[in-house]
């Protein structure tokens, strides 16, 4: 049997069809067959950042006074127009913010207003106007828009996958591991036990999948076994080597032509209750972590990158006033970062709401004056070709009040 | 007698799985067997009594830190090779002694005969997060578990609670050792200022839960409560490694949910911790709680609302939950609903093989699995659900180490009799013939390891 066939994943996705009818996901679709040629990445920045340093607006009046202590100094921040910097640990993003390649939204938020972080996530990644208020994610109701398919349009970087990929269509997971597949026999063994357990079952199909396109994108899976140990549940991945390390092979799986088109990547660290620092220190560092990811996705994804849209946000901002303690706590606006040839950039998309005492959310946060629906809505009707009223019915429910965001993407 | 499904429930759900004759043991007595185990002895053990408590600790870890500084300061200024060495040095010390620690809580846990008790010294330590993420909190994080948990989880919630919460663990994980009162006499000098991570935490994650009604206002005036509440590097207090510094904490009355509380010093927080202790909203979220850790990931309203009501009823006596949750039927119906825990999956594989793993051999499988034991991501903790870890990538590493647990056990173990005195009550056709078809022995543990049966619980 081995000599009829080139690859194991073509076996095991041709043995686990004969033995078990559509048990496996059934030979890949060819190129044509793909729904959507565009690529769409999800960073998730899991704990608040702070993004009145991250894109600091140099030019509010009150940036300085209202931020006692940790607002960013002049020598700490590129600018990027008459009003907002960016940090200079993001030397990628602003080199393509110059280039029209990046964009920044300021004063975002998602519709949630309290400052549980758990709360917020959920919001941030279901979709819904309230915790709980949906069981699975946006990304995966808009995968399906996309109807029934075999292959998987979605991956998961990381063990498992995050809230904003759960849902009704199968979505792949993929993480940098020392081991592959296990053999052919022992898979196929698996295979017949998990058929009652629709859980493992999926898991297993998967796992076959993914890692049959990671192989041959990485060339046998040498660049996934390197630089990252620790693919942890819960907060994601941290620091700069591992993003780095990580985000070229899933630039390259996503450069598969038979590869998924969208896939989210968490990145987390960003909680700075103390001594969060300005123009160096732990915050600084995570802007590092986040801005080499950007960098590296850029290089991986080589000509693809022109039909990407890659947006990074967080579940809120943090307080405008640093605390007792040299950090920040939880607040409620933060920015969010848009990067891709496919994005209208070197803009930073704002309805400044200012940063004077009476202008705060609460006295005390910076109040949100965009949805972060508007940001995701566009990118899925105007990058992604999902009609509007679909994703208005079934991704973001009860969201008439969060238009498409215009100009965002290229058109 | 044969083994029952009841066994194998007791044994997995309320224990790490069955290790030879455990089933058989258990049999038809399993609540009795599960009660059984809710004895203060099991709080000790000899291995952890030699382990340093808390106040040494933080004092170890003062020392450390002064003589690091002085090794770096050393070697800056007199660019001392030796300094620089010794500094490294003891950074590799602290960590060394993590991993032990976390070797003696595996081998204490997998090891027990009363795994009952150690699945709710882990279900409550998990609770009350704290991390060795934050890396100060590194030599705490299993003084926390030793000191708070284990000696108060079968007395009330709240004694259980005001432990937690007076941890030196907990307040450095939540940042409390670095909250000042502003209008303190030492806010004052300082210009310092409040931080209110350990108070929101408290609210939102310890007692009554997010969406109970709170407002900011209530965090922040908790957090006022809590100035004060720190850590004892000094050796002044009463040796548990808490101290209340008197000169940070924010004078005046506070108004917490609606109530008024008088200045009183230390006593504010343990009045505050009081109302949450014996409020509904936190007997419902304790509930559900350790309805989702011991019945199902999306426990039905029923079961909630018995667990919530026996903790209301008793005012939080923990024994009068544990033995409410035994005795419903819903527990006792369907054999495999929740999916192991990494953590679970690890001390099932050392039980059932017999196991003796080195440490870093565990620190390795732990790792790729992805549940260090103190190293939760947040202090919302590890997830109960089965969603949150199963995945392709999850289940490969699963398969992995069941293959490595099996092809160092295969030459002394027959795979039928594992999977009997194992999953027996509960195998399904396929697992048997899987197992007893397989191509080899190795590959006859690594299919029962990575079976469902042996996966979920």
């Amino acid at each position: 049997m081995d000599d009829l066939l080139i690859s194991r994943r073509k076996l095991l996705l041709g043995a686990g069809c004969m033995a078990a009818g559509t048990m496996f996901s059934g030979i890949r679709v060819a190129f044509a067959d793909a729904p959507v040629e565009e690529r769409f990445v999800f960073v998730i920045l899991r704990g608040a950042m702070d993004g009145l340093n991250a894109i600091p607006p140099y030019g509010d009046h009150a940036y300085t006074t209202a931020r006692n202590g940790i607002a960013l100094p002049a020598s700490a921040f590129t600018k990027l127009d008459n009003f907002f910097g960016a940090h200079k640990s993001f030397a990628n993003f602003t080199s393509m913010f110059a280039s029209g390649e990046a964009a920044a939204i300021q004063a975002v938020s998602t519709p949630y207003r309290e400052r549980s972080h758990f709360d917020a996530q959920n919001v941030l990644e279901s979709g819904a106007t309230l915790p709980h208020g949906l069981n699975d994610g946006w990304l995966n109701r808009a995968l399906t828009l996309y109807g029934p398919r075999h292959e998987s349009l979605g991956l998961a970087v990381g063990q498992t996958i995050p809230l904003s990929l759960q849902g009704a269509t199968p979505v792949g997971t993929w993480a940098p591991s020392a081991q592959g597949l296990p053999d052919d026999a022992m898979i196929l063994s698996l295979e017949r036990l998990y058929q009652h357990d629709a859980m493992l079952h999926t898991a297993l199909t998967q796992a076959v999948d993914v890692h049959g396109i990671a192989d041959d994108a990485l060339g046998g899976g040498e660049m996934g076994k390197q630089g990252v140990r620790k693919l942890g549940n819960g907060g994601g991945l941290r620091g700069k080597e591992q993003m780095q390390t990580t985000v070229q092979a899933v630039g390259k799986i996503l450069s598969d032509p038979a590869g998924p088109r969208i896939a989210t990547i968490e990145l987390g660290g960003w909680d700075t209750h103390a001594q969060q620092g300005t123009e160096a220190g732990v915050l600084a560092n995570n802007f590092a972590a986040l801005d080499a990811g950007f960098g590296a996705l850029k290089e991986s994804l080589g000509e693809h990158w022109k039909k990407t849209v890659v947006l990074a946000a967080t579940e809120f901002g943090r307080t405008v006033a640093q605390n007792g303690t040299g950090g920040t706590d939880h607040g409620t606006a933060s920015c969010a970062f848009l990067l891709g040839g496919a994005v209208n950039g070197g803009k930073v998309y704002a309805r400044w709401p200012g940063l004077d005492q009476t202008q705060l959310y609460q006295n005390r946060d910076l109040r949100p004056t965009t949805d972060l629906r508007q940001v995701a809505k566009a990118i899925l009707t105007e990058h992604l070709h999902l009609p509007g009223n679909e994703v208005d019915a079934s991704v973001f429910p009860a969201s008439e009040s969060a238009r498409a965001l215009e100009g965002i993407i290229r058109t | 007698m044969a083994a029952t499904p009841e066994s194998f429930i007791a044994a997995n759900r309320f224990g790490f799985g069955a290790r030879e004759g455990d089933l058989e043991h258990i049999s038809t007595d399993y609540i009795g067997w599960l009660v059984a185990q809710l004895n203060p002895r099991y709080a000790r053990n000899a291995e952890m009594d030699k382990l340093p408590r808390a106040q040494e600790t933080v004092e170890n870890y003062r020392d450390l830190m002064q003589k690091k500084k002085a090794d770096k300061k050393a070697f800056k200024e007199n660019n001392d090779p030796d300094a620089k060495m010794a500094a490294k040095e003891l950074m590799r010390g602290m960590r060394d002694g993590y991993i032990r620690e976390v070797a003696i809580r595996t081998r204490v846990a997998a090891l027990s005969d009363a795994p009952f008790f150690e699945r709710l010294v882990h279900f409550w330590s998990n609770h009350f997060t704290v991390s060795a993420i934050k890396q100060q909190d590194m030599p705490l994080v299993a003084a926390f578990e030793r000191d708070a948990i284990r000696p108060n989880i079968l007395g009330s919630f709240e004694s259980l609670l005001v432990a937690s919460t007076r941890h030196p663990a907990m307040q450095i994980y939540l940042d409390n050792v670095r909250s000042v009162g502003p209008d303190s006499p030492g806010g004052r000098m300082k210009d310092k200022g409040l931080n209110e991570n350990l108070a929101r935490e408290i609210m939102e994650l310890h007692t009554l839960g997010v969406g109970s009604g709170y407002t900011q206002a209530d965090v922040t005036e908790f957090a006022k409560m809590l100035t004060g509440w720190t850590v004892d590097a000094q050796g002044r207090g009463d040796g548990s490694g808490f101290f209340f510094a008197r000169m940070i904490h924010e004078p005046g009355d506070k108004v917490l949910l609606g109530q008024t509380y008088r200045e009183n010093g230390e006593g504010e927080v343990l009045s505050a911790l009081h109302a949450f202790a014996t409020h509904p909203a936190t007997a419902k979220f304790i509930a559900t709680k350790l309805a989702r850790h011991f019945v199902a990931d999306e426990p039905s309203p029923m079961v909630v609302s018995k667990i919530a009501s026996a903790f209301m009823r008793s005012n939080g006596n923990l024994m009068v939950v544990y033995k409410t949750i035994l005795s419903m039927e819903e527990v006792w119906l369907d054999p495999l609903p929740k999916m192991k825990t990494p953590n679970d999956y690890i001390l099932s594989l050392i039980r059932a093989g017999d196991v003796d793993a080195g440490d870093v051999q565990l620190i390795g499988a732990y790792k790729t699995l992805g549940q260090v034991p103190f190293t939760a991501g947040s202090p919302a903790g590890w997830s109960d659900k089965a969603k949150d870890w199963i995945g392709a990538e999850a289940l490969l590493q699963r398969i992995d180490l069941a293959k490595l647990i099996a092809r160092g056990i295969y030459t002394k173990t027959d795979p039928n009799v594992l999977l009997a005195q194992t999953i027996g009550p509960v195998a399904s056709a396929e697992t048997k013939f899987a197992v007893a078809h397989a191509g080899s022995a190795a590959d006859a543990l690594t299919l029962l390891f990575a079976s469902p049966e042996f996966q979920r619980r």
